[in-house]
């Protein structure tokens, strides 16, 4: 059903009805959004690339945005579908950071040749690429033990989702978004700290 | 870990992550009873949680955050240096501006909420009028920049580094300010908001987080910061929810005007509501009706009066105590109409209230120097004391030595030119403060006194006069608006016998707290002194400096006795071993006797094995290199001395000199250029520059920035006689003209009236051109070129006899300097030339003959050497010393413009020998 909805001719009806079944919890909408956000988001990335919109204000998260309110168009005023976008987004913007962060890490020991992708448009400082690797790589051990909380991170670090809007993609109340991401803070900070006193 | 296990960790977590000590232990202990390893795994995540900070907070990975780090560059120019501090929107740095070196602040604007075009079109309209604030008292804004990264962008401000404290910072340290401070704070602050409404600038958020204090005490000084931006950079204090629209609420509800709160239109008033607050703070220690939300304050500050500071403190002066009751009233109409009005209120509480009362000496005895008692009213002066213009550019003057004493005449002038540049090497020195080099001081003409400002182009001199006094030293040092010569600052600063060698640091930290510039760093020259040196060789040392580099032969002489009598004293002194090994140097230049050379070879190699850091050695040693020939590796021991001191006015100029002469143009030129872009409103770097392309014959690049020069210093006739002679070599001889009579109307100079001569010649005024000359030779009568000129004005004016008596004169002079320097080609050329002149063939040729090294195939030496050829009648060697001169880039109007080769040209030969080469060379 969804299947079809996505080859309509019109994107944001296909958007609207997919996060509308994301609402009522239907997990196989989700499915059908990551590559129409993926194809939307290097479509945008590559236009910034060539710099056609020079001086204008661009972060990732604005850069989701954007791709948000193409495609769902005059459907975008709901911020519960915003959230949802959003929330599936982040499992695309964890890859694109991830995979980004390593490149560059390879790139700096004399790695692939460099190449405009998606990837360049997001920008973090060193410190920053760092730090994505390795909230990935403890996220992955903590999701043996805690998907939600695991889930929480990655909608709040990844996709850059405030806590209702986190709260809502995953049916919480906003109480327990804050409590358990305090705790998985708690928990990645010691990851981080022993991984940085282990490298260096 | 298994999620039942985690489960259990969770429940914990939350139910003790609040509670703090004790109360958090037994909490945890009675929760994990009988679980020992439990507790041991929550304790780590409870001290995780305490120790993490903001940690991926605020930030998620997909927005531009986190620290940049040390050595960031930012927009290819600003390369960070450190974190200084963090806003809830945005960081500020500690930043070195690479295009203009010296050290700024750089705030990051990140709030990305705010930056649609039309509020970044508001903050750049506020910015602009920011700017135009220029005031001692408030930090300077320089500019908005732009950080791009892959389509992503950062905007920040560059302002002012200010070091210090913040007020808010003060007062949570120590509570309260003394009367007495609150009173020296309290008068800038008002400056410092009355300049910014003078240019129609409201800050919109004045607070003691906005105030940074520098110093303590009397001496206190109080810069205002983010002057109408405030609001676009936000701080820790302004929710996120405050929304930072235009009439909206931004900033700290703490400090604002009921009007603000409001939402209302926002005036003067307003801010001397948020000045009114913050004297209550200053005074009480705490504000009206504080608790513990900033809104709850605020909203009662809308409806209630707020209690008199008086009933907390009872002893509190009552002028204050009336003019901060006035600045709060809640309609705005009723407070002061602007900040002078408060100042002067307060004032009238001094002269009442007795707050000035013995000043504090004890923070003085500290120091090593002594404030003298006559010094402290003085003081009290300077706090009190009419403000410093917000640019400042510096001229130290040579100190005077009271007595005439020379050895100690010279150490008073050794200790202006340390003093020049341990100034230049300051932080925060940038193109609004700059120091005029010394070389620029030196060569200034004398007498020079009453105009010195704008023959230096410089708006501030600081002068002194040293005395010895039992032993010691005695200086009294002023700062003078260089315009009217008015006393701005002065001090007296005393350093007993024993602790001689600590006046170089006493008075380049007194001078620069004078000139409220930021305190010096370790780096500067005495620093390079890692043991004291043995006693009595500083004194030596700093003598002979006084000497070193003056203009003389016989000053460099001099220079050479005291280095080594430094040396004598203390054999492991490495600078002064590095300066007599530069002055063995200058000596040789002067004398082109090989053994100096040798000297200052051995001397300056024994320097370098003492000292390897020190930079006055790699000088030695480059220009010793760049006397044997070896240029490239003159070229490298300066690169090397700039590297070690970077702000040495000097070293650059001699790199620049290397390049030059190394034949590395373009870095010559990149580096005469940097110096322009260092200090864009100091004439010497325009003229330097200037007479870089002048010596390449770049007449046309020449001109402007000479021009530069004498906007830049219109009291300065060398800046003036050097656009007239560059307008004369074009052949524009109206312009000349009438810049050198400037010139002259400026101060009468031998170089004006040539400069005038020359073109007067050129336009067949012989007689006039003569009497230009002849008043250029009656100011500076040992200068061979000027009775050179004087001798062909006279042939053109037909007075032969005349002509003569000036050529015999020119050759005397340069016979005289010869005995100097037998090895000058300038001179060689010079002296056959007068010969020639003269008729006396053979004399010239012998001159020509001795001639020798690279230099002498460059275009001015063969056109001289063709010039004498002609006159003596070997019109083959003339030809062809022209077609070599146009080879090494003489252009041929030199050729048409002189008359003596109008036969030459004539000749058959010219055109196939001369102007064929002139074809090829284009």
């Amino acid at each position: 059903m969804s299947n079809e909805m996505a080859k309509d001719g019109n994107p944001s009806h296909a958007i609207t009805s997919l996060l509308a079944e994301l609402r009522k919890g239907n997990k196989e909408a989700e499915k059908h959004l990551v590559p129409l956000i993926y194809r939307e988001l290097h479509r945008l990335a590559r236009h910034y690339m060539r710099g056609e919109r020079e001086g204008h204000t661009l972060q990732t998260s604005a850069l989701v945005n954007e791709a948000y309110m193409r495609l769902a168009g005059e459907h975008a005023v709901d911020w519960k579908n915003r959230a949802h976008f959003f929330g599936t987004a982040a499992h695309v913007m964890r890859r694109v950071l991830v995979d980004h962060a390593r490149a560059r890490d390879a790139q700096k020991r004399g790695g692939a040749a460099e190449k405009i992708s998606l990837e360049d448009a997001f920008v973090y400082t060193e410190a920053q690429a760092w730090q994505v690797v390795a909230v990935h790589e403890a996220l992955n051990r903590l999701d043996q033990w805690d998907q939600r909380q695991c889930r929480i991170v990655e909608l709040r670090f990844f996709g850059g989702l405030n806590v209702e809007e986190t709260a809502e993609v995953l049916s919480l109340s906003p109480t327990t978004v804050k409590r358990e991401f305090q705790m998985a803070k708690a928990w990645l900070f010691g990851e981080l700290s022993r991984n940085t006193k282990g490298a260096s | 870990m298994t999620p039942e296990r985690w489960d259990r960790m969770k429940e914990i977590f939350a139910s003790v992550s609040n509670l703090s000590g004790e109360d958090r232990e037994s909490a945890l202990a009675l929760a994990c009873a009988g679980d020992p390893e439990l507790k041991s795994e929550l304790r780590q995540l409870l001290s995780q949680h305490d120790d993490m900070g903001r940690f991926l907070d605020g930030a998620s990975a997909s927005g531009f955050s986190g620290r940049l780090a040390t050595d960031f560059i930012l927009a290819e120019r600003y390369r960070i240096v450190r974190f200084i501090g963090a806003g809830g929107m945005g960081d500020v740095y500690e930043a070195v501006d690479t295009e203009l070196k010296g050290c700024i602040a750089i705030k990051i604007i990140r709030s990305h909420a705010i930056w649609d075009e039309r509020s970044l079109e508001r903050f750049r309209r506020e910015v602009q009028l920011a700017r135009h604030v220029t005031h001692g008292n408030v930090c300077r804004v320089f500019d908005i920049g732009h950080h791009r990264q892959a389509g992503e962008e950062i905007i920040f401000l560059t302002m002012e580094l200010v070091p210090g404290e913040t007020l808010a910072a003060r007062m949570e340290r120590t509570g309260r300010i003394s009367q007495q401070e609150a009173l020296v704070i309290a008068r800038e602050l008002c400056a410092a908001l009355g300049a910014a409404h003078q240019a129609g600038v409201l800050h919109r958020d004045f607070k003691p987080g906005n105030v940074m204090l520098i110093g303590s005490g009397e001496k206190t000084h109080a810069v205002v910061m983010d002057f109408g931006v405030a609001r676009w950079l936000g701080d820790g204090s302004t929710s996120a929810s405050m929304p930072s629209t235009e009439g909206g609420i931004f900033g700290t509800p703490a400090y604002m005007s009921p009007e603000q709160i409001q939402g209302k239109g926002l005036s003067v008033a307003s801010d001397v509501y948020s000045l009114g607050l913050v004297l209550y703070e200053m005074a009480t220690g705490t504000r009206p009706f504080r608790e513990q939300s900033l809104w709850g304050e605020a909203l009662k500050r809308l409806t209630l009066d707020p209690p008199e500071p008086r009933a907390t403190i009872f002893d509190l002066d009552p002028a204050w105590n009336r003019t901060i009751m006035r600045c709060l009233s809640r309609d705005p109409s009723r407070r002061y109409s602007s900040t002078h009005e408060v100042a002067a209120a307060l004032q009238g509480a001094s002269t009442e209230g007795g707050v000035r009362q013995h000043p504090r000496i004890a923070a003085f005895a500290a120091f090593v120097i002594l404030v003298s008692i006559g010094a402290i009213f003085v003081l009290r002066n300077r706090i009190f004391g009419p403000s410093l213009p917000a640019e400042k550019h510096i001229a130290v003057l040579p100190f005077k030595f009271e007595g005439g004493d020379p050895a100690n005449q010279a150490r008073a002038y050794g200790l202006s030119e340390s003093l020049t540049e341990d100034l230049s090497r300051l932080p925060g020195l940038g193109a609004s403060t700059w120091v005029v080099p010394w070389r620029a001081v030196r060569d200034r003409p004398a007498g020079d006194e009453s105009h010195a400002g704008s023959s230096l182009g410089a708006n501030l001199l600081v002068t002194g006069e040293l005395e010895l006094r039992n032993g010691g030293l005695h200086l009294s040092t002023k700062i003078e608006d260089a315009g009217s010569l008015k006393t701005l600052r002065s001090e007296v600063i005393e350093v007993p016998e024993a602790s001689i060698t600590s006046m170089e640091d006493k008075l380049v930290e007194r001078v620069a707290a004078m000139l409220r510039l930021p305190a010096p760093t370790a780096s500067h020259q005495l620093s390079q002194i890692h043991d004291p040196p043995a006693p009595g060789a500083y004194e030596f040392y700093q003598e002979g400096k006084g000497y070193l580099q003056r203009k003389t032969a016989e000053d460099n002489d001099q220079a050479i006795i005291l280095f080594e009598r430094a040396v004598e004293k203390d054999p492991k002194f490495a600078l002064a071993i590095a300066s007599l090994a530069v002055a063995y140097e200058w000596r040789y230049r002067n004398t082109k006797d090989i053994q100096w050379l040798e000297k200052a070879r051995a001397v300056s190699g024994h320097a370098m094995s003492l000292d390897d850091k020190l930079s006055t050695a790699h000088v030695a040693s480059g220009l010793v290199l760049e006397d044997s020939g070896d240029l490239q590796g003159a070229v490298r021991a300066l690169e090397e001395a700039k590297s070690l001191d970077p702000a040495n006015e000097e070293v650059r100029n001699l790199l620049s000199v290397a390049y030059d002469q190394a034949g590395k143009l373009l870095e010559a030129e990149t580096s005469l250029k940097e110096a322009v872009n260092r200090s864009p409103a100091n004439w010497v770097c325009y003229n330097d520059l200037a007479a870089f392309y002048y010596r390449h014959q770049q007449y046309a690049l020449a001109e402007p920035l000479f021009r530069a020069a004498t906007e830049l210093a219109p009291g300065n006739p060398k800046a003036f006689y050097n656009l007239g002679g560059v307008y004369a070599v074009q052949g524009k001889n109206k312009e000349a003209e009438a810049i050198l009579l400037q010139a002259i109307a400026i101060k009468p100079a031998a170089g004006a009236y040539s400069n005038l001569g020359t073109v007067l010649r050129s336009e067949g005024r012989y007689a006039d051109s003569a009497a230009m000359l002849e008043k250029a030779v009656e100011l500076v009568p040992n200068d061979y070129r000027l009775w050179q000129n004087l001798g062909n004005a006279y042939v053109l004016a037909d007075n032969r006899e005349q002509a003569d008596k000036a050529y015999h004169r020119a050759v005397e002079e340069i016979q005289r300097a010869l005995a100097l320097s037998p090895r000058d080609n300038q001179l060689l050329e010079a002296l056959a030339l007068n010969y020639a002149n003269l008729r006396q063939k053979n004399n010239a040729m012998l001159a020509l003959d001795k001639l020798s090294g690279s230099s002498a195939q460059t275009s001015d030496v063969l056109f001289n050497s063709a010039l004498v050829y002609e006159l003596v009648g070997e019109r083959a060697h003339a030809l062809s010393a022209l077609q070599a001169a146009v080879r090494a880039g003489l252009p041929e109007t030199r050729i048409q413009a002189t008359s003596t080769f109008d036969r030459l040209r004539a000749d058959a030969r010219y055109n196939s020998v001369v102007a064929v080469q002139v074809r090829l060379s284009k």
